[in-house]
């Protein structure tokens, strides 16, 4: 009973007593200027560090404040029709927007293109494997010597045809074998590859194991059903595989891996 | 393959090195699309646990995406059949029934066929409007653009 009796006394619009002011660190006392009766320059004056900037006092309020619109609130960002970042809405005109591609975040999120651990079967790349001899076949075939053979056997016109060829050529379902690596971990992995992208081959080996092969300062060995063996240096080969189809390569200096 | 939507010149054709190797990631996405048990291989010795094309879904989505990435690269087209089976937003392979799901909407002139991928969303729309004895023919698929025999 008495505590209200206070709260009434104290009152709503009754200004903060000495105590409460010093406890909070308050509001400072705000001095307004008594001639303009404006509280902005006087302010700016007081607390422009001349630490911060070089501008002192009145000079900070003349060229930096006076006269100069603030945005407190950024009308690009919240007019109605912006659906920018949004999974659909409409637009401007009221029409619903599509949206047209996936962005990263949700590519990670979904795991669109992460292969899970059930699926990495050996069984499964086998019969991948077998599409990619037979694509090799037709690829590399000529009127002369049908089938892969042509690269091993032919003369030195044809081979660079044939090697040309290979440059193209997809690599998804092929058999690897990595012979030389500056890391020894990684020397003996062989399996078909998965997943090819710019600097890495993704591998999955006889024990179901999928291995990220860097290309980098690696030797590989490309192995064809119907015998021999082609050899890819890592280093000239960092590119995207779908990047491979239409690039001219320039040889870098050595094929040394260190 | 039906990959080309211009008139051929002579037999030979000048990019096939590259659509032989997109017919093969076609091939290759579309086998990881269609999956309903593991193969059995002689030498393993589990029971053979069945790999449905939901967990191979993201190779097949892959090998797509590489597919598109090719033909862009080269600039070489890609026919219709072959997009309207491919999602434009995810690049999934479109299986009915098992990556997306079709509807036929609306009534009258505005009959549609909805295509949506299951897994991101995205929408195809095609019309549905012509009557059976006069289907509508891809300009594609038209007799006097014929190119391979």
């Amino acid at each position: 009973m008495s505590d209200s009796n206070k709260t009434s006394e104290i009152g709503f619009y009754t200004p903060l007593s000495e105590t409460l002011k010093k406890r909070s660190g308050g509001p400072p006392d705000v001095p307004i200027d008594p001639v303009t009766k404006k509280f902005t320059p006087g302010y700016i004056e007081r607390t422009v560090d001349t630490q911060v900037s070089d501008i002192r006092g009145q000079a900070a309020f003349r060229d930096r404040v006076d006269g100069r619109e603030l945005m407190l609130v950024n009308p690009y960002r919240e007019m109605p029709g912006d659906t920018r970042g949004s999974k659909g809405g409409r637009d401007k005109g009221g029409r619903r927007i599509r949206r047209k591609t996936v962005t990263a975040r949700e590519k990670r999120q979904l795991k669109l293109y992460d292969l899970p651990k059930e699926a990495c079967r050996y069984e499964l790349f086998q019969s991948l494997n077998l599409m990619w001899n037979e694509y090799m076949e037709g690829l590399l075939a000529t009127k002369q010597m049908p089938g892969p053979m042509g690269l091993f056997v032919g003369d030195g016109k044809q081979r660079q045809n044939m090697l040309a060829r290979l440059v193209k050529a997809d690599f998804h379902g092929a058999l690897l074998e990595v012979v030389r690596s500056k890391c020894p971990n990684f020397v003996g992995i062989k399996g078909i590859v998965a997943q090819e992208t710019k600097n890495v081959f993704k591998v999955v080996t006889r024990d179901d194991r999928l291995v990220v092969v860097p290309k980098t300062k690696t030797v590989f060995t490309v192995e064809f059903a119907s015998g021999g063996h082609c050899t890819i240096y890592g280093d000239q080969f960092s590119f995207r595989a779908s990047e491979r189809a239409s690039k001219k390569f320039k040889p870098k200096p050595t094929i040394d891996i260190n | 393959m039906g990959k080309k939507a211009q008139k051929d010149q002579g037999g030979s054709l000048p990019n096939r090195e590259i659509f032989e190797r997109m017919n093969f990631l076609y091939q290759s996405s579309r086998f990881f699309a269609t999956l309903a048990h593991a193969p059995t291989a002689e030498h393993s010795n589990q029971p053979p646990t069945p790999v449905s094309s939901s967990s191979t879904m993201p190779l097949a989505r892959f090998y797509m995406k590489e597919m598109r990435q090719v033909a862009r690269k080269s600039v070489l087209r890609l026919s219709p059949h072959i997009k309207r089976e491919m999602c434009q937003i995810c690049s999934s392979p479109l299986v009915p029934g098992v990556s997306c799901k079709k509807r036929v909407k609306g009534k009258g002139n505005c009959r549609r066929l909805i295509t949506t991928c299951m897994y991101c969303g995205g929408q195809k729309r095609i019309m549905a409007n012509s009557k059976p004895d006069s289907p509508h023919i891809l300009f594609v698929d038209r007799p006097e653009h014929r190119t391979i025999k």
